[in-house]
Parts: C-alpha cells; sequence; structure tokens
C-alpha cells in the first residue's frame, strides 16, 4: 500500500492552565491517525472530544495557549511541527485546504467573492489575474454554485447559507491542495442543504484525487460519506476501521452506544437507550480508561490501565474487554 | 373524543426589513416578511405535535406567538375555547403559569449569574410570596430528582454544569410552576448525540408522569419520529403537511416533506436521491402570488405560481397543501 | 423573596470561586496600587485625628509660620513635617484634609451618576421605544457639552448668584451634582448596549413567560449581568471626577479656601511656585497622583479581571 499522505502519530496537545498552581489540561492524548491519498475520513466525537483541536492540530493553527507536548504531524514527508510560519503558510491553502463549520466566519464580509477567490489563488500561484478569473469560475462551477459570473460579483451576505458553504468549498479547492480538512461542514446548514454539501464534498474528492478529513459529531451523516471512519472520545480514538464495517460491527462499548442512542434505531414510544453520565473531566483521566465511568461492562482493570488499540473483529478498538481471552466470555462457554 | 387544547387559525405575522437591493440608506425601503403567514394548528390535549421545518420557516416566531411574547398581526390563538392572542398583559398571566416553554440554547436559557437553586425557586416564591422558603426548595429538590439531576449541584452557576445538565435545568424550570402545555423549540440541537437520547427519554418520561401536552419544534427527522404524536411539516411560515406519526413517515404526500425525509441521514441506509428540490433555501422574500416552494418543486405547474394551496383533507387527518396533490393530477 | 440576599453573596462567591484574589496576588502592579489606595483611603478617613493641625480652623493659623520649607530642607520647623503654605497652614495636615475632601466628592459624585445612568439606560434599553428615542437624545445633547465646561458654567452662575459666603456653604455639595450629573451618559450608553445585548437571550423570555414583572426582570436578572463594564466606568469615573474637582478648585469655583482640595491646595500653591517655595504646589500634586494613577491602574485591571472569558470555567 502506498505511503500515507497524512500521519499524526501519538499527538499529546495540551492547555496551559490560566492559574499557576492548576495542572495543564491535556486534551490530546496520544493520538494516530493516518490518511491516504484520495481517502475519505470521518473523525467522530462528541463537543470536548477534541476533534477541532486535533485539525488545528494538524496544520499548526491553534490558540497561543495550547501546545504540543509530544507526537509527530507528518505530511507529504515534511514534519509539519518542525516547520516555520512561513513553510506552514506554503502548506496551509496549498497543500492542505480548510473549510470551517460556518460559512459566514470562512468568507470576509466585506469582499466580492470574486476578490476572494482571485485573493487566494494570486498569493499562492504565479499566474495573471486573468488566468485566475478563469480558475475561479471554472471552481465555482465545480461546486455547481448557480449562475457563476454573477456570483463572483456579489458578497458573501448576499448568497443564501448554501452557496456560501458551497463558495467555501470552492475557495478551499482553488489551489489544488492533496488534504481538504471540513470542521463540522454540514451544522450550519439546513437539512435539505446538509445531504447536498455532503454528497458535494466527497463527489469532488473522488473526482479530484483529494484526500478529505471529515470531522462531525453526526455519525449517520459521514456513515455514507466516509471511507474510513475514527471515533474519538476524550481525546483518544476509542476505535476506528472502515465505515461500514465500523458501523455493522461496532466493538467499543462507547461506538455501540453512540450507534444505540439514535433515535431511529428503537420503535417510536420506546425508552431509547442511553449513555448514563457525561464526558469527564480531562484532568482526571490519567492511568485509565477514558470511558470506564460510563461503560456499563467496566471491571477493576478499566480503572487502574489505560486500554491500548488492537484489532478486534473487523477492525481496530482500544478496550480491555474485548481484548480478554476469548474463553472468559460467558457466551463463548455454553457454545463449547 | 379528542379535545382541543390548542387552537391557532389564520395567524399571521409580518416583520420589517430593509430592502435586500436598496444600499443607499436614504433610500432604503422596507419591505414586510411574513414571517407566519396565514397557518392553522390544532393540539390536542395529552399529545406530542412535532412542527418540523429548516432555519427561517417560523418556527421560532410561532413559538413566541403561543407563549405569548410576541403579538399576531391577525388571526388567533385559542387556548380551551379562549382567545388568549389578545389579552392585556394581566389577563394573560392566569395563562403563564399554564405553559411553559424550553428553548434551544440551553448555554443563554439560563442566567449566568443565578444558581441552579435560585433559578428554580424564583418561579415559586415569585407567583406565592407568602409560602415558606423552605416549602419552595423542597418543590425545587424534587423538581431537580424529576429531572435526574444530582442536588450536590443546585448550588451551581450554569458554566459549571455540562450541556445536557444545563438543559435538564432548563426543563426543570419549565415545570416548577405546574404547567399543563409545554412548547420545546428545537430541545436537541445544541447537545450531543449520546445527550440528546438522555434528554428524549426525560421528556417521554415526564409526559407521561405529569399528563403534559407538547409542541416540539424541531429539524431532526429521527427525533421526531420518535417522540411524536403527529407531525406538521412547515415551509415558509404555513403548514404544508400535517398527519399521524405513521402517515407521515410512511406516506409522504407534500414534495417538501418527501425532500426532507430523503435528506435526513441515516445511519444504515444510504441517502435518497430520487426526491430533490431544486435549489437553494431561498432568503426570504415578501410574499407573492402562488405556492412559496414553486421555485425550488420540480413537480411545479401553473396553478402553483397564481394561488397559494389551502391544506385540504386527503385521508382521514392527513391534510396537504400541494395542487398537484388536491387536485387529483397524480 | 429573598434575592437580595443571593445578589449579596453572588459577588463575593463569585470573587472566591473565580480566584480573583490569586490573580490579584500575582500582579505585582495592581496590588501595589491596591495597597496606596487602601492607605491613602484610610489616611484621608482618619484625617480628623491623625493630622496635626486643623487646616479649617482659622485659630491655629499663624502668619508668622508661613511659607516654611519641609523637613529635609535646613530652615525646617520640627511642628511642620511638610512645612506650611502662604497662609502659615501645616500642609500635611492640608494634604490629608484634601484627599479626604476629594475621595469624598470622587465617591458620591460617581455614586450620583451611577444611579441616573443605570436607571435612565436600563428603561432605554428595556422598553425601547419612545422612553429610548428621549433618553438616548438626551444623552446625545449632553455630550454635546464637555462636563468640565458644564461644570464651570453652572457654578460659575451660582457662585455669581448666591455671593462668595453662600456659594462656600454650597459649594460641596453643588460640586458633586453638578459632576454627578453631567456625566451619566456615558453609563446609560453603557447599560442600554448591554441591555439590548441580553433583552434578546432566553433567559430573558423564559423569565418573561414565567410571568415575572418587568421591573422584576430588569432588576433581578438584566441588572447584574449590565454590571461589570459599569464597574469599569464607574472607578476610572472616580479618578475623572477627582481631576475635575481638582481643576475647578484650582480656577477658584470648587472647593472653599478654608475646606482644603487636592486642587484647591494646587491652585494656592501655583503663585508661589515662581518664588522657589515649589512644595505648597508639589507635594499636593504629588498626592494627587499617586491617587488617580493607583486608582486608574486598578480600574484597568477590572477590565480584563471582569471579562466573562476569562472567569474560570471550571467548578
Amino acid at each position: 500500500m502506498s505511503k500515507p499522505l497524512l500521519t499524526v502519530s501519538d499527538l499529546h496537545v495540551s492547555f496551559m492552565s490560566r492559574w499557576q498552581h492548576e495542572p495543564n489540561v491535556d486534551v490530546l492524548r496520544g493520538v494516530n491517525l493516518q490518511v491516504r491519498r484520495g481517502e475519505r475520513v470521518a473523525l467522530v466525537g462528541e463537543s470536548g472530544a477534541g476533534k477541532s483541536l486535533l485539525a488545528t492540530s494538524i496544520i499548526q493553527l491553534f490558540e497561543s495557549s495550547a501546545h504540543i507536548l509530544k507526537g509527530r504531524v507528518e505530511f507529504e514527508r515534511q514534519e509539519l511541527t518542525q516547520l516555520n510560519s512561513k513553510q506552514l503558510r506554503q502548506i496551509r491553502g496549498r497543500r492542505i485546504g480548510m473549510i470551517f463549520q460556518d460559512p459566514m466566519t470562512n468568507l470576509n464580509p466585506s469582499l466580492t467573492i470574486e476578490q476572494q477567490l482571485l485573493q487566494c489563488i494570486l498569493s499562492h500561484r504565479n499566474i495573471s489575474r486573468k488566468e485566475a478569473h478563469i480558475v475561479a469560475l471554472h471552481k465555482l462551477r465545480q461546486v455547481h454554485i448557480p449562475a457563476p459570473e454573477t456570483r463572483m460579483q456579489q458578497y458573501p451576505h448576499q448568497l443564501s447559507a448554501g452557496q456560501r458553504q458551497r463558495a467555501t468549498i470552492a475557495m478551499a479547492l482553488a489551489l489544488e491542495p492533496a488534504l481538504i480538512i471540513a470542521d463540522e461542514p454540514t451544522s450550519a446548514l439546513d437539512v435539505t442543504m446538509q445531504a447536498e454539501v455532503m454528497r458535494l464534498l466527497s463527489h469532488l474528492c473522488n473526482n479530484n484525487g483529494v484526500a478529505l478529513l471529515i470531522i462531525s459529531h453526526d455519525l449517520s451523516l459521514v456513515a455514507h460519506a466516509s471511507d474510513r471512519c475514527l471515533i474519538m472520545y476524550a481525546g483518544q480514538i476509542v476505535e476506528q476501521g472502515p465505515t461500514k464495517m465500523l458501523i455493522n460491527d461496532a466493538q467499543h462499548p462507547y461506538t455501540q452506544g453512540l450507534i444505540k442512542a439514535l433515535p431511529n434505531m428503537s420503535s417510536p414510544g420506546q425508552q431509547l437507550y442511553q449513555i448514563p453520565g457525561q464526558m469527564p473531566q480531562l484532568q482526571e483521566l490519567q492511568q485509565q480508561c477514558s470511558f470506564a465511568k460510563r461503560c456499563e461492562h467496566a471491571e477493576d482493570i478499566c480503572y487502574r490501565q489505560a486500554p491500548l488499540m488492537a484489532p478486534h473483529g473487523t477492525h481496530q478498538a482500544s478496550c480491555h474487554i474485548l481484548a480478554r481471552p476469548a474463553e472468559l466470555d460467558p457466551d463463548t462457554e455454553l457454545t463449547l | 373524543m379528542r379535545q382541543t387544547l390548542v387552537d391557532i387559525s389564520n395567524l399571521h405575522k409580518a416583520y420589517s426589513a430593509p430592502h435586500e437591493n436598496s444600499a443607499l440608506w436614504f433610500r432604503q425601503q422596507r419591505s414586510h416578511i411574513n414571517a407566519i403567514d396565514g397557518l392553522d394548528l390544532a393540539i390536542y390535549k395529552g399529545e406530542t405535535l412535532c412542527v418540523v421545518g429548516e432555519s427561517g420557516c417560523g418556527k421560532s416566531t410561532l413559538a413566541r406567538l403561543v407563549m405569548g411574547i410576541e403579538q399576531p398581526d391577525a388571526g388567533s390563538i385559542g387556548y380551551e375555547g379562549r382567545a388568549i392572542s389578545h389579552l392585556s398583559s394581566k389577563a394573560r398571566q392566569a395563562y403563564r403559569q399554564r405553559m411553559q416553554i424550553v428553548f434551544q440554547d440551553p448555554y443563554t436559557a439560563l442566567n449566568p449569574r443565578l444558581t441552579v437553586m435560585h433559578v428554580l425557586v424564583e418561579p415559586v416564591m415569585y407567583h406565592h410570596p407568602q409560602l415558606d422558603r423552605s416549602i419552595a426548595i423542597e418543590q425545587a429538590l424534587a423538581q431537580l430528582a424529576a429531572v435526574g439531576i444530582d442536588p450536590s449541584l443546585a448550588q451551581r452557576f450554569p458554566h459549571q454544569l455540562s450541556g445536557g445538565q444545563r438543559q435538564r435545568v432548563n426543563i426543570a424550570r419549565a415545570l416548577m410552576v405546574q404547567p399543563e402545555f409545554v412548547v420545546a423549540d428545537e430541545p436537541l440541537s445544541a447537545l450531543d448525540v449520546s445527550i440528546q437520547a438522555q434528554i428524549l427519554n426525560l421528556l417521554a418520561q415526564l409526559q407521561q408522569q405529569k399528563q403534559l401536552t407538547y409542541l416540539i419544534f424541531s429539524h431532526n427527522l429521527a427525533a421526531v419520529e420518535h417522540m411524536a404524536d403527529r407531525v406538521a411539516v412547515m415551509y415558509e411560515g404555513k403548514i404544508c403537511e400535517i398527519a399521524s406519526r405513521e402517515q407521515i413517515f410512511n406516506d409522504p404526500q407534500h414534495p417538501y416533506t418527501q425532500a426532507l425525509m430523503a435528506a435526513s441521514p441515516q445511519i444504515h441506509t444510504p441517502p435518497n436521491n430520487n426526491h430533490k428540490l431544486v435549489g437553494d433555501v431561498p432568503n426570504r422574500i415578501p410574499s407573492r402570488l402562488g405556492c412559496s416552494l414553486q421555485d425550488r418543486c420540480p413537480r411545479a405547474f401553473e396553478a402553483c405560481r397564481h394561488q397559494s394551496p389551502q391544506l385540504q383533507e386527503v385521508v382521514a387527518d392527513h391534510q396537504v397543501a400541494c395542487h398537484e396533490i388536491n387536485q387529483g393530477w397524480r | 423573596m429573598n434575592t437580595s440576599r443571593y445578589h449579596g453573596h453572588y459577588v463575593w462567591r463569585r470573587y472566591r470561586r473565580n480566584q480573583l484574589w490569586l490573580q490579584l496576588k500575582t500582579n505585582k502592579v495592581v496590588l501595589v496600587s491596591s495597597i496606596v489606595l487602601l492607605l491613602l483611603t484610610i489616611l484621608a478617613l482618619l484625617a480628623p485625628w491623625i493630622s496635626p493641625f486643623d487646616p479649617t480652623n482659622l485659630q491655629q493659623q499663624n502668619i508668622m509660620d508661613a511659607e516654611l520649607p519641609p523637613f529635609w530642607h535646613g530652615q525646617s520647623d520640627s511642628r511642620f513635617v511638610l512645612g506650611t503654605d502662604g497662609l502659615g497652614r501645616d500642609l500635611l495636615s492640608s494634604i490629608l484634609y484634601g484627599l479626604r475632601t476629594s475621595l469624598w466628592v470622587g465617591f458620591w459624585a460617581v455614586a450620583v451618576q451611577f444611579t441616573i445612568g443605570t436607571l435612565l439606560g436600563l428603561s432605554s434599553g428595556y422598553f425601547g421605544g419612545w422612553i429610548d428615542r428621549m433618553v438616548m437624545g438626551m444623552a446625545d445633547f449632553q455630550l454635546t457639552f464637555s462636563s468640565l465646561m458644564l461644570a464651570i458654567l453652572v457654578l460659575a452662575i451660582t457662585q455669581a448668584a448666591l455671593g462668595a459666603q453662600d456659594y462656600h456653604t454650597w459649594s460641596p455639595w453643588l460640586l458633586i451634582l453638578v459632576l454627578g450629573i453631567a456625566d451619566w451618559p456615558q453609563y446609560a450608553r453603557t447599560v442600554r448596549a448591554s441591555v439590548l445585548a441580553e433583552k434578546h437571550k432566553d433567559y430573558v423570555l423564559a423569565a418573561q413567560v414565567l410571568g415575572y414583572r418587568s421591573r422584576h426582570i430588569m432588576l433581578s436578572h438584566i441588572l447584574p449581568n449590565t454590571l461589570s463594564p459599569l464597574l469599569v466606568i464607574a472607578s476610572l469615573q472616580v479618578a475623572y471626577v477627582i481631576l475635575a474637582e481638582a481643576a475647578l478648585s484650582f480656577l477658584g469655583i470648587g472647593m472653599p479656601y478654608a475646606n482644603p482640595s487636592l486642587g484647591g491646595l494646587i491652585g494656592s500653591g501655583f503663585e508661589y511656585m515662581l518664588s522657589g517655595l515649589w512644595w505648597i504646589a508639589l507635594l499636593p500634586g504629588l498626592a494627587l497622583v499617586l491617587l488617580l494613577l493607583s486608582i486608574n491602574l486598578i480600574a484597568d485591571w477590572l477590565r480584563d479581571a471582569l471579562d466573562p472569558k476569562n472567569i474560570g470555567q471550571r467548578p
């Protein structure tokens, strides 16, 4: 298999505390992640799991109170954590495109769509204004913006929310990057637009060979728009594998809970399955499984030792209970 | 026989907004946007009616009108047969405690400077000043237990609670005045998936315990399918289809309902491309002739451009506002 | 109902939980400023008991003691540690009494500003409509004058109308009133802006739905959420009012000569400046600078410390 485009290995990111006597908060605690060329990878987790921080850590664009404790981020054979800000600017936008949740914050409200697209293209590529204009128009056509010539002359507020998000996708695509990171690309959109934008994103990536890292809290949304899926919980990846297999054969209790808790997984009027409790405070988790407190299968070892990622079933998960030898499982004993 | 609790008929509410294409302030024209544009809806006692629609369809305006936070321009809202939409604030007071609202964003719905206990005790003490404070505190603790909040959190401030806990406190506050009718405006959309299930279960459990009537606004079709007795679909300030849950999910009639169902993400079934609408959700434009979906509807024809369709019964308890269906073209 | 108890506790509880004290301890500049301000305030409050002379008592003044230099000077008199002014008043006592007057005027004038501004701004923002237009119109009108100009105008006219003798008995109150009324628009505008932002938050709607009256919603729900910027303005205004009072007294239309204030002292010492008696103006001037600097530094810190973004989120 080809060498991965992006490799994140054992990444630890920590937030500096405002108060000297309080410990720093480790938000990412040993994240491993690989994205191959042209692959669509989904990163799913609840708020506070650290998924947005992971995205910004990849392009080294986080706030000043965060810092990388250890770990590597390798992209196209370059170690991104070692680059200076000028080299990083070359990577951002040109090789890695970003799409954020709210298209309105992504676009400058006082510039027309054309001005913004041209600015983006001209700052990275050595072509004439005329050529850049043609490129921009082509990109807008690619994202199916109706009447691109007129839309180009308009300001962001004159576009509908769906068109705005398409414009940001066009902007991310403008420099033909190798990877696009989309952080909750559809959560500011309506249901009918949501499906449309997801379809567009995965279609564009398939056609242009761009790798896609979609970050979302909604497993159903990425279920049909990604090749591989990673489930993130409290700053760690707890389960990963091909999306179809992960959903049909979830191993980790947290993933199982997430799927079982979906309202259309139980018949109407019935009590829904619910994961008890809430995401733990990150300071509390040093030497234990981060999900132990909410897990119905938790045992002593879960509170004493953090589990490691290991193959289970069709893919990988990090869980002590799964890692036990099969003969300890009462069900298996019966069949024997 | 079903008993009507809230009866909304021909409701209108318009907001004025600067005209989009008048950039010069001295030539600015103001145009009226009809947020609610002739809406009829009946809510029966003890049921859960879910109103489904996209942002900008007038859901929040409808919630405010029903709660009496705003006054309608025309039309009426009846509560147990009495018109309450144009009552004076004093006369309204009698109804305030019978209906309550749970807001979408649990972060802004709680005063950041008040503790959980204060938030819950305040409504009781305000309406019954002669009551002993310890009784109100007892009631508040009971309510906290009912919504599944540990009493040890009672002295916390909102920013010290998680999103799910905050939404529980919101629900508890609404229930402190013993309402019989609860409006919830997108109660789940600000919450995480694993917390959504907790809140859904809580709402169902409270409805059973206290015989509540729910009017729930949501765009999450999976959640709606789970909890609704009846579903109304709203588009541009009007109801375009209303039916029981089974009928609307098994046999959606209106093109907009069909498109919504097709677009709603499902974990095991891939999205369906058959019922796509054309174009985007439009920016709201001043009222015009014809059906509000005419520009996006793939099946629009002549009549749709001239006349606005009215809700008509297709089968028992299933009403649709669409010319194509109502005129039997299909 | 017992909301006041909650509000009273609230401020203290918030300070404790958010570790503002801890922040104060680590911030050396603010710590020193606070200590200086506290010391100056204590000195001012205790002035009648600790100052060696009573500068308001003409019996204790002797023209023979006039123009004596401070203690480090060779010709100093041990009775007058910081020397005396042109009429033989002890400078140390005058400064202590002046500090007292300045702080007193500053505090009460700001209290007047705060009350008027907050009430008008709150009503303006909450009710909107004609109340809003009227209040904001008044604020705009008032802002076209410099508050100092207005004060000079009013004080000069009253002085002329009442005659110097009557004027001096009333002047402290007049000063407070004029400086208090002249600067309300700042508060009103700030409160109005915060109220407009808070008014549409869901918790205010929830309070309406729960059937609370407007007055209750304004005072117990909206007002506490608009206080942080007001405290910053108020603390800066204390410094400004003290300065304005000093300027007015310097011009001779502020506090009477017999009732010394820092500004009055600087003003009366000014004429001796060129004849080499620099301390008569400079020493009260130093006290004024010290006072204003510490207040401004604390106000500056308060702005950051009360910013909700800086409030610790952890339980």
